[in-house]
């Protein structure tokens, strides 16, 4: 046995399985470890890898970090004959993907825990009560899969004195949902969903919206460069950074927290597209107005 | 690679995976990280009204929709500046600053881009206007004021641009139909299909009325429009317009020389346009337009020159008009912006007895324009455009524009503009050529087919008239209260006309009859135009949520140029006053309210003064499962009837409802 390896013994191991090796799931895995590592420097053997290198549940890790949808599944199923699984922290998932994956018993238990990718509702519409004071109704297209947030952000829209109208996007239905959707409509509220916003769709949602004068308020940077007035988001490192805090307080003994929206997020706006709809818009006050709210 | 992949999908968990999201479309982090094509891009932006160089009010569906209107015209006294009459009741116009034409032969309508302004006699823009389905406008926007340099001759008192509703936002089939007082009857069907990246829509329409009580003035207006638009791919955006419609207005006062008659008129076009993002601040745009439109307007007059003597007055006949022009719109650094382009028209026109000749007459128009947009601060905007015209008949012209906008702060700009805009001759006023031939036979002095003496030459161009032009000095205010939720745009103005065209009465002596000179021959000079000044403003005010306030008032005065009367044909006052009101139980309600001070319409008005007129609409909209709808009263004059462009003339009180399906 060597020195480094009796070293490696007093460590941690914790595996970090990600859905991609690049781009955002780099990112946010980078992000966790930096956060961990600040506090607990050197204590943690880290196996950062695709999920797919991870073939073999032995030697099992003590703690299994999955970034993003595709990894939390493979280490479900890694460790899914396992009576005594190690605890999994999902991060950068959305909430809706991670609620129909996450074994509910798991769950429980306090073994399975999440940093959700995607925004609270009550987030959103204090972002359209803050940067459009005077929108009062709220329009939503909405598919099979995005039709799940809509009881939480009904609670929250009547809560602010919003009005939410939402037009299910049948099959084909797009032009249908828009229209029904626009008339009543001060603000379009964009949830994920690959049924209604896609690559494909995105732009005849932004210019039939624009068309009516009725911005669009996405949920990724992306959106905001395609056209939308402004959109709210957690980047991968936010995201990260809020999934090493778990970490590292279940790494000191204490419970996994339950699951969590990320705390941090950007608010972005498209000037140009503001400026022309008669909009003035400051993201950093709006951001920083949203986060005051948020922790007075 | 491949290994990597082979591997993949022997393992379980993938298997798990493709199992699961094979089917449905399931959220994931994809979903937040992956890229779109910018869609909304600098080049596909409109310009905030605030950087425009001049005063622009713009009016959306829902107004129209909620304004009772049955006619653009009647849209456009929410304008500030805009007057309204109607001729008679099938002659409905609105016309800025002046009474000085009842055709709108000094007002640009586009529509989508394509110029409605008919050069078939007078000139004029109001037939095209009444042909439009309110049904399919997205927007109406009115630049108040003059722009040739941008939209060149005829940009002269005002420019209405009217917007249609893109296919792809009206999928669906709409039907509406409209009954009420004075025979109005109105139906409009209308279906919309397509896909991502095409949609068509198709458009019948048509609108009837008694127009005015004791008046022959009936109108019966029918359309079949259709409309494509096609993304061909992420950067280019076509759009196809094919139209055909037909009116029928009855005409006349029951006059020995001005007898009662029905004109018709139909007309036929195709538009297409294509634009193309060369990048995101830069486009290309190609439009070319083809139209075909047809009078029939025959008048028996008749008359006695020792004996009875009748005649046809045929103002008959075809015109057709072909365009073609391009746009290109390009950054030349970041602080400058260049628009620059060309159009090229063709008209042909054949009426054989306006003109007295057996031919047609036709001509060509050319023109060049460019903008220049310097942003030297971010405060300041100045701009320079200008466009120089050829005409076959009066040869070219420049008209150049100056205008800077100065923004206090992002919500409130001033801004000061200078023009030079003109209005070019019609071919009537360039060739008329009107003659009337004795027909009935038996006359001793005057032969069945010979031209009837005194009365008989109406009208004989000289051929020597020239544009009118227009000199605009401007100052305006945009001012955006966000607190208050209300929005005012004031512009203060010195307009100066020249060469305002006009006709004059000659004696032409008779060779075969020299007792029976022709008098009273019109030929169309240029005389001294109107100077005009004042100020207009409008508040739009939205206290309360469902509450909306627009007032819309002109304050002006015309100093005459060749004639007293062009005194008279500004009001010193106008003004409208709008309230949209939402109100329980989802209803809308709105009230509209117009006046003015008394002044008289060219061609033949009398001095009114038009009292208020109040027009009210209730309309309940509702949802039957999928099927959307509206229901709605609407009664316009409900305060009484007032007097409209004769002492004699009555727009009495009416009510119609409508009943509007979307399904």
């Amino acid at each position: 046995m060597t020195y480094g390896s009796a070293w490696a013994a007093a460590t941690i191991p914790v595996w970090v399985a990600l859905s991609a090796t690049g781009g955002a799931h780099a990112e946010a895995a980078q992000a966790l470890q930096a956060e961990v590592e600040q506090a607990l420097p050197g204590r943690i053997d880290w196996r950062v890898a695709h999920w797919s290198s991870f073939t073999s549940a032995v030697p099992e890790p003590q703690w299994v970090v999955a970034v993003g949808t595709g990894a939390q599944r493979a280490m479900q199923n890694l460790f899914a004959r396992d009576t005594t699984p190690p605890p999994l922290l999902s991060i950068l998932v959305p909430r809706l993907a991670f609620e129909r994956m996450a074994d509910p018993v798991r769950l429980r238990a306090g073994s399975l825990s999440a940093v959700y990718l995607d925004q609270p509702p009550w987030r959103q519409l204090e972002l359209i009560r803050l940067a459009l004071p005077n929108v009062r109704k709220v329009g939503m297209l909405v598919g099979a899969e995005s039709k799940g947030h809509l009881p939480a952000l009904e609670k929250a829209a009547k809560e602010r004195g919003l009005e939410l109208t939402a037009a299910a996007v049948e099959a084909d239905g797009l032009f249908e949902a828009l229209q029904s959707v626009l008339p009543n409509a001060d603000v379009l509220l964009a949830l994920p969903d690959p049924a209604v916003f896609n690559s494909q769709t995105a732009a005849n949602i932004l210019t039939a919206a624009y068309r009516r004068q009725v911005p669009l308020l996405g949920f990724s940077p992306a959106y905001v460069k395609a056209g939308a007035l402004a959109a709210l988001y957690s980047t991968p490192a936010q995201v990260g950074v809020r999934g090493g805090e778990s970490l590292r307080l279940a790494l000191t003994g204490k419970a996994l927290p339950a699951p969590q929206w990320p705390r941090e997020f950007v608010v972005a706006v498209n000037q140009d597209v503001a400026r022309s709809l008669g909009f003035a818009l400051d993201e950093s006050l709006i951001e920083q107005q949203l986060r005051q709210k948020e922790r007075p | 690679m491949l290994s990597r992949r082979l591997f993949a999908v022997l393992s379980a968990p993938t298997l798990a995976l493709l199992s699961s999201s094979a089917g449905a479309q399931e959220v994931s982090e994809k979903d937040y990280f992956d890229d779109l094509p910018v869609v909304l891009s600098v080049s596909r932006l409109a310009q905030p009204i605030k950087e425009v160089p001049g005063s622009v009010t713009v009016i959306d569906r829902d107004t129209i929709r909620r304004s009772g209107a049955r006619e653009v015209a009647e849209v456009l006294r929410l304008v500030p500046g805009f007057l309204f009459t109607s001729r008679n009741g099938a002659n409905p116009q609105a016309s800025y600053h002046s009474g000085m034409d009842v055709f709108g032969s000094r007002m640009q309508v586009y529509v989508d881009g394509r110029s409605l302004y008919s050069s078939f006699y007078l000139g004029d823009t109001h037939v095209g206007l009444r042909g439009l389905v309110l049904e399919d406008i997205e927007r109406i926007e009115v630049l108040r004021g003059s722009n040739s340099a941008s939209y060149g001759a005829n940009a002269f008192l005002g420019v209405v641009n009217i917007v249609t509703r893109n296919a792809a936002d009206s999928h669906g089939t709409m039907v509406s139909a409209t009954v009420g007082d004075k025979g109005i009857e109105d139906n409009v069907v209308r279906h919309g299909w397509g896909d991502h990246n095409a949609s068509f829509r198709i458009t019948a329409a048509r609108r009837k009325d008694h127009g005015i009580d004791r008046l022959y003035d009936d109108s019966h207006i029918s359309r079949l429009q259709f409309r494509a638009d096609w993304l061909p791919s992420a950067d280019d955006e076509v759009m196809l317009q094919l139209g055909a419609g037909e009116t029928a207005r009855g005409d006349g006062e029951g006059l020995a020389g001005n007898p009662f008659r029905t004109i018709g008129q139909s007309d036929l076009y195709f538009l297409l346009h294509w634009q193309r993002q060369l990048a995101p601040d830069e486009k290309l745009e190609l439009r070319a337009s083809h139209e075909r439109e047809s009078f029939v307007d025959k008048a028996l007059l008749t008359g006695n020159i020792g004996g009875p003597v009748s005649a046809f007055n045929d103002s008959s006949g075809s015109v057709q008009r072909t365009e073609l022009s391009l746009q290109h719109a390009l950054p030349l650094s970041p602080a400058l912006r260049l628009a620059w382009g060309g159009e090229w028209r063709y008209e042909l026109l054949d009426a054989p007895f306006l003109y007295f000749m057996a031919g047609s007459v036709s001509l060509h128009q050319w023109r060049g324009f460019a903008t220049l947009e310097w942003r030297p601060h971010e405060q300041w905007l100045l701009q320079a455009s200008g466009m120089q015209e050829g005409h076959s008949y009066t040869g070219s012209a420049f008209s150049p524009r100056l205008a800077a906008n100065f923004h206090l702060t992002p919500d409130h700009t001033l801004r000061a503009g200078v023009t030079k805009s003109q209005r070019s001759p019609t071919f009537y006023e360039l060739r008329a050529d009107t003659r009337l031939f004795n027909l009935t036979p038996g006359n001793f002095i005057v032969p069945v087919g010979a031209q009837i003496p005194v009365v008989g030459w109406l009208y004989r161009s000289s051929g020597t008239v020239k544009a009118e032009s227009l000199i605009t000095h401007e100052l305006g205010y945009l001012g955006h209260f966000r607190e208050a939720n209300l929005k005012i745009d004031a512009r203060a103005f010195v307009e100066r006309m020249n060469d305002r065209i006009t006709v004059e009465g000659r004696t032409v002596q008779n060779p075969a009859l020299p007792a029976f000179p022709w008098t009273n021959v019109r030929d169309f000079v240029n005389r001294p135009g109107p100077h005009l000044h004042g100020f207009e403003y409008q508040f739009d005010w939205r206290p309360l949520p469902d509450t909306r306030l627009v007032l819309a008032e002109m304050h002006i005065r015309s100093k005459p140029g060749a004639f007293v009367d062009e005194g008279l044909e500004a009001p010193t006052r106008s003004n409208s006053l709008a309230w949209f009101q939402k109100l329980p139980g989802n209803f809308d309600f709105t009230a509209i309210s117009t006046a003015s001070t008394p002044f008289k319409w060219a061609a033949g008005g009398d001095l009114i003064n038009t009292p208020r007129r109040l027009d009210i609409r209730l309309g309940m909209p509702f949802a039957l499962g999928a099927t959307r709808g509206e229901a709605s009263v609407t009664v316009q004059a409900i305060n009484g009837g007032h007097q409209i462009y004769k002492l004699d003339q009555r727009f009495d009180r009416r009510a119609f409802a409508t009943l509007r399906l979307d399904f």
